[in-house]
C-alpha cells in the first residue's frame, strides 16, 4: 500500500472533516440544548447549498462570500422553524418529535426538489479546480479553504457561546431547562436562537461544499446521518467534541476507501457509532453519560 | 366489548366482499393500506408496547424479502417456507440488536440511533453484495402459482395482505391480554418499577423485538413476490422505516387498532395527492404536503387518533 | 427463623461512605423499622437488598440464600418486594391493570392474576377506583396502589420505603391499620420511615442508621431513649416523644 496514497486520503478526509465538524456543531447545539434529534439537518444543509448556488448564478457571488448571506438566511429559517414547529413538540413523547422533524426533513428535501429540480448542479466557481503540491500530497484549494473557514466559523461560534450573554444563557438552558426557566430566561427566544445558530452552521457548511461537489436535492440524508455519528462520537452537547469528532470521522471515512468501495464508507461511520454507543455513550468529550 | 367485535366483524366482511366492486387501481390501494398497517402493527409490538423506538425496521423487511427470494432462486424453495426462514433470520438479527441495546442500557435517542445504524449497515451491505444484485437488486421471475406465492392480478394479494393484517391484529390482541403483553406495557410505563415487581425486563424486551422482527420479515417476503423486484433502496431504506412508523404513531401507538386506523387515514390521502399533484405540479410537491400533514397530525393528535376515538366512541363500543 | 441476614454491608459512592459495615438480622414475622436522619443510607440499603445496586463488601442472605448478584426481578420472585419512596405507578394503566402486572409474579393465568388483583385492591381500599387511571389518583391513593402492587406479588418480606411520607395524619392512621393487617396475615415487614407515629405504632424492633453506620438496635422503648439516637435526631419531633 502506497503510503503517499494513504497520506493523501488522510489529508482529504481531514480537510473534509473540518466541514463535517461544522455541520455536527449545529446538530450538537440543537441536540445539546433542546434534546431534539434534528432529522432535517442534512436536508437543511442541501437547501442552503442551493441558496448559495442561486446567489452564484444570479449575482455572481462566490460561495465563500455568499456564505455570510446564506448563514444569515438559514439563521432566520432556523429561528422560525424552532418557534413555529419545534417549540410545540418539546414536551411530547420522543416518537412524536421524531415524526415532526422527519416531516421537516421531507419538506426541506422536497422543497428543494420543487424549486430547483432533481438534477445535479455543478456551477463553476472561481477556485474549483486549483490545487498545489505540498510535499508528497496534493492539496485541493477549495477543500483547504473550506476547512479553514469551517474551523474559523466553529471557533467563532464557540467564542460566541462562551463570552456573550446570549451564549451563556444557551449553555445554561442546555444544562438545565427548568433551572433556566426559573431564573427568568426567555427560554423560547434562547431555543430559537440556538436552532438558528445550528441552522446557520449547516448553512455555512453548505456554502463551503458548493465548490467541492455537485449539489443534488436528495443528497441530504447521508449528511444527517454522519452528523449524528459525529455528535455521538464527540459527545452529546460537547461542541469541541463535534469539531474533533468531525475530523476523526472525516479521516476515517476517507481512509476506509482503501479497503472498501467508496459508497460503503458510511459502514465505517455507523460501526464507530455503534461501538461508541455501547462502550462510551457519552462520547469522547461528553459529560454525564 | 361485544359491540366493538361486532362492528369489526362487519368491517371485515365488507373488506372481504370489497374486491367485487373495486377496480385494479383501488385494490392496489387497499393492498397498500393492509400491508403498511401490517408492518406498522409489527413495529407496534416493539415500540408501542415497550416504548423502545426503532427507526430501522426496514432492515427486517429486507431480510425477509431477500432471504425468501434467494432461497427460491437458488434452491427452488417455496416462498411460503422461505418466508419463515427469513423470519427466523430477522429474529436473529433483531435479537442481536436488542441484546446490544438492552444489555448496554441504551434508551430513547441512543436506542433509535443503534437501530438506524444497523439498518443502514444492512442496506449498504446489500447494496454491494453481488448475490443480492447490488444496487440493481433482484428481479424475480414471474411464475404464477400458489407455491411460488405469485399470482396473476391483484385479488390474491388483496386477500393475503388482509390475512396478514388480521393475523397481526389477533397476535397483538392476544398479547395484550396475556401475561407477556401486560409485562411489556409495564416495561413501557416504568421499567424500574416493573423490574422490582418481578418482571424480567431484559427477557421480555427481547421477546418483543424478536417477535416484531419475525413478523415484519414475513411482510417482506410477501412484498417481494408482489412487486417482483427487490432493491436495497426500496426495501431496506430509511424511507421505508419512516413509512412503517407513520401509521401506528398517527393512529396511536400501543393500541391494537392504531396502526389500522392510521393506515386508512394516511394511505388514501397520500395516494390522492401523489396521483393528482405528480401530474400537475412539480415533482416533490406532494411530498411537501405529506410532510406538512405529518407535522399537523402530530400537533393535533399528539397521542394519535385512537385516544380521541376511545373518548368519543368508547362509551358506545366498550361498555364496562 | 432468620429470614433476612445482613452481614457487614458496605457501600461507597465516590468518596462518600453510604453504608459502613451494617449488620442485622430480621426474623420471620417481625416488623423492623429502619430509621435515621436523611442521608443515613437507608434507601441505599434497600437498593442493595433489592438488587438495584451492588455493595462493595458484605453479605445479604434471604431465607439462607444470597441476594447479592441477583437481578431485581429474581429477588422479587424469591419473595422480597419493595415499594419506592417516590411512588412509581404505571401511569397510563388503570389501578386494576397496575396490580395485575404484579400479580403475575406468582400466577401465570390472566384470569387468576385478575382475581388476585381484585382481592388485593379491595384489601387496600381502592376497590371503587379499580378502573381509574393511575395518573388520576391523588398521593394517598397512589401510595395504596404502590402497596397493593407489592402485596400482589405475594411476598414473604415486604420492604416499605417511607410509605407514610407526605400524607396527613388520618391517612397515616389508615395506612398504619393496613400495615398491621398485612402483618397479621403473616408477612414480615421491613420499613424505612421518618414518620415516628408510624414507627412507634408498628415496629417490634428498630434499627437506627446515621452516616451509614448502625448506631442503635432494639425495642422501640429503649431506642428512643438512647442518647446516641437522640443526638442524631436533635431537633426533631422525637425528642419530645422520648420525654
Amino acid at each position: 500500500m502506497n503510503s503517499d496514497v494513504v497520506l493523501q486520503l488522510a489529508l482529504q478526509g481531514f480537510l473534509m472533516g473540518g466541514v463535517y465538524g461544522l455541520i455536527a456543531l449545529g446538530l450538537s447545539l440543537i441536540f445539546g440544548v433542546m434534546k431534539v434529534i434534528n432529522f432535517a439537518h442534512g436536508e437543511m444543509m442541501v437547501f442552503a447549498m442551493f441558496l448559495s448556488i442561486t446567489l452564484l448564478l444570479w449575482g455572481g457571488l462566490d460561495p465563500y462570500l455568499s456564505l455570510v448571506i446564506v448563514a444569515a438566511v438559514m439563521f432566520g429559517v432556523g429561528y422560525g422553524i424552532q418557534r413555529v414547529f419545534v417549540n410545540r413538540i418539546l414536551e411530547l413523547p420522543e416518537a412524536m418529535q421524531v415524526l415532526v422533524l422527519v416531516g421537516l426533513g421531507i419538506i426541506f428535501e422536497n422543497g428543494t426538489l420543487m424549486i430547483w429540480g432533481g438534477s445535479d448542479f455543478s456551477p463553476k466557481t472561481s477556485l474549483a479546480l486549483s490545487s498545489f503540491r505540498w510535499g508528497p500530497v496534493t492539496v485541493d484549494v477549495p477543500r483547504l479553504i473550506a476547512f479553514i473557514l469551517a474551523i474559523v466559523i466553529t471557533l467563532m461560534v464557540l467564542l460566541f457561546l462562551k463570552k456573550t450573554n446570549i451564549g451563556k444563557s444557551i449553555r445554561a438552558a442546555a444544562d438545565n431547562r427548568y433551572g433556566a426557566l426559573i431564573i427568568g430566561a426567555h427560554i423560547n427566544r434562547i431555543y430559537g436562537i440556538c436552532f438558528g445558530i445550528g441552522a446557520a452552521c449547516v448553512g455555512a457548511a453548505g456554502a463551503l461544499l458548493v465548490p467541492l461537489m455537485p449539489a443534488k436535492a436528495t443528497m441530504g440524508a447521508p449528511y444527517t446521518m454522519v452528523s449524528f455519528v459525529i455528535v455521538i462520537l464527540g459527545g452529546m452537547g460537547s461542541l469541541i467534541g463535534a469539531l474533533i469528532g468531525g475530523l476523526i470521522i472525516g479521516v476515517a471515512e476517507s481512509l476506509s476507501t482503501v479497503f472498501l468501495p467508496s459508497s460503503m464508507k458510511q459502514v465505517v461511520s455507523f460501526t464507530i457509532m455503534i461501538v461508541i454507543l455501547l462502550f462510551k455513550p457519552q462520547g469522547l468529550f461528553g459529560g454525564k453519560g | 366489548m361485544k359491540r366493538l367485535y361486532l362492528f369489526l366483524g362487519v368491517i371485515f366482511l365488507v373488506l372481504l366482499a370489497l374486491p367485487g366492486v373495486l377496480n385494479n387501481y383501488w385494490m392496489e390501494i387497499f393492498i397498500l393500506i393492509f400491508f403498511y398497517a401490517y408492518l406498522g402493527q409489527c413495529w407496534n409490538i416493539l415500540t408501542g408496547y415497550t416504548g423502545n423506538i426503532s427507526l430501522g425496521h426496514a432492515l427486517y423487511v429486507g431480510i425477509g424479502g431477500y432471504t425468501a427470494t434467494r432461497l427460491a432462486m437458488v434452491f427452488g424453495l417455496s416462498p411460503w417456507v422461505g418466508m419463515l426462514v427469513g423470519g427466523l433470520f430477522a429474529t436473529g438479527v433483531g435479537l442481536v440488536i436488542g441484546f446490544l441495546g438492552f444489555r448496554f442500557g441504551l434508551r430513547g435517542v441512543y436506542f433509535v440511533l443503534i437501530t438506524i445504524s444497523f439498518a443502514e449497515i444492512g442496506r449498504l451491505i446489500a447494496l454491494h453484495l453481488e448475490s443480492l444484485g447490488s444496487f440493481m437488486g433482484l428481479f424475480i421471475d414471474f411464475n404464477p402459482g400458489f407455491l411460488n406465492m405469485q399470482f396473476r392480478g391483484n385479488l390474491p394479494y388483496y386477500y393475503i395482505s388482509l390475512g396478514l393484517l388480521v393475523f397481526s391484529l389477533i397476535v397483538v390482541r392476544t398479547l395484550e391480554l396475556s401475561k407477556t403483553g401486560r409485562y411489556l406495557v409495564a416495561i413501557r410505563e416504568d421499567e424500574e418499577a416493573a423490574e422490582s415487581l418481578g418482571v424480567n425486563t431484559f427477557k421480555y424486551k427481547m421477546v418483543a423485538i424478536g417477535l416484531s422482527a419475525f413478523m415484519t420479515a414475513l411482510g417482506g417476503a410477501f412484498d417481494a413476490n408482489r412487486i417482483f423486484h427487490l432493491s436495497p433502496d426500496r426495501v431496506m431504506s430509511m424511507a421505508l422505516s419512516i413509512e412503517i412508523i407513520l401509521r401506528p404513531i398517527i393512529g396511536g401507538m400501543g393500541t391494537v387498532l392504531g396502526p389500522v386506523v392510521g393506515s386508512f387515514l394516511i394511505t388514501l390521502p397520500a395516494e390522492w395527492t401523489r396521483a393528482y399533484l405528480s401530474e400537475v405540479g412539480r415533482p416533490g410537491l406532494h411530498m411537501v404536503i405529506y410532510g406538512f400533514v405529518l407535522i399537523f397530525a402530530v400537533f393535533f393528535f399528539p397521542r394519535g387518533i385512537m385516544p380521541l376515538l376511545n373518548r368519543k366512541l368508547g362509551r358506545f363500543f366498550i361498555k364496562e | 427463623m432468620s429470614l433476612l441476614r445482613i452481614d457487614k454491608i458496605a457501600k461507597n459512592f465516590g468518596g462518600l461512605r453510604a453504608l459502613d459495615n451494617v449488620s442485622f438480622e430480621l426474623r420471620s414475622g417481625e416488623i423492623l423499622a429502619v430509621i435515621g436522619p436523611n442521608g443515613a443510607g437507608k434507601t441505599t440499603l434497600f437498593n442493595i437488598l433489592t438488587g438495584f445496586i451492588k455493595p462493595d463488601t458484605g453479605a445479604a442472605l434471604f431465607q439462607n440464600q444470597s441476594l447479592l448478584g441477583l437481578k431485581p426481578h429474581r429477588i422479587c420472585q424469591r419473595g422480597l418486594v419493595r415499594t419506592f419512596q417516590i411512588v412509581k405507578p404505571f401511569l397510563e394503566l388503570s389501578v386494576l391493570e397496575n396490580v395485575i402486572v404484579a400479580a403475575f409474579n406468582r400466577l401465570r393465568n390472566p384470569k387468576d392474576a385478575a382475581q388476585k388483583a381484585e382481592e388485593v385492591i379491595t384489601f387496600v381500599g381502592l376497590a371503587d377506583k379499580r378502573r381509574a387511571l393511575a395518573n388520576e389518583l391523588n398521593l394517598p391513593n397512589r401510595k395504596r396502589l404502590e402497596l397493593a402492587r407489592a402485596l400482589a406479588t405475594d411476598p414473604t418480606l415486604l420492604m416499605l420505603d417511607e410509605v407514610m411520607a407526605g400524607i396527613n395524619p388520618t391517612e397515616t392512621d389508615n395506612l398504619i391499620g393496613l400495615i398491621r393487617e398485612i402483618h397479621r396475615g403473616g408477612k414480615t415487614i421491613l420499613l424505612i420511615e421518618h414518620v415516628m407515629r408510624g414507627v412507634m405504632a408498628l415496629s417490634q424492633r428498630i434499627l437506627v442508621l446515621n452516616f451509614g453506620k448502625k448506631i442503635a438496635e432494639g425495642v422501640p422503648g429503649e431506642v428512643v431513649k438512647n442518647p446516641l439516637v437522640v443526638e442524631a435526631y436533635l431537633g426533631e419531633e422525637y425528642c419530645v416523644a422520648s420525654r
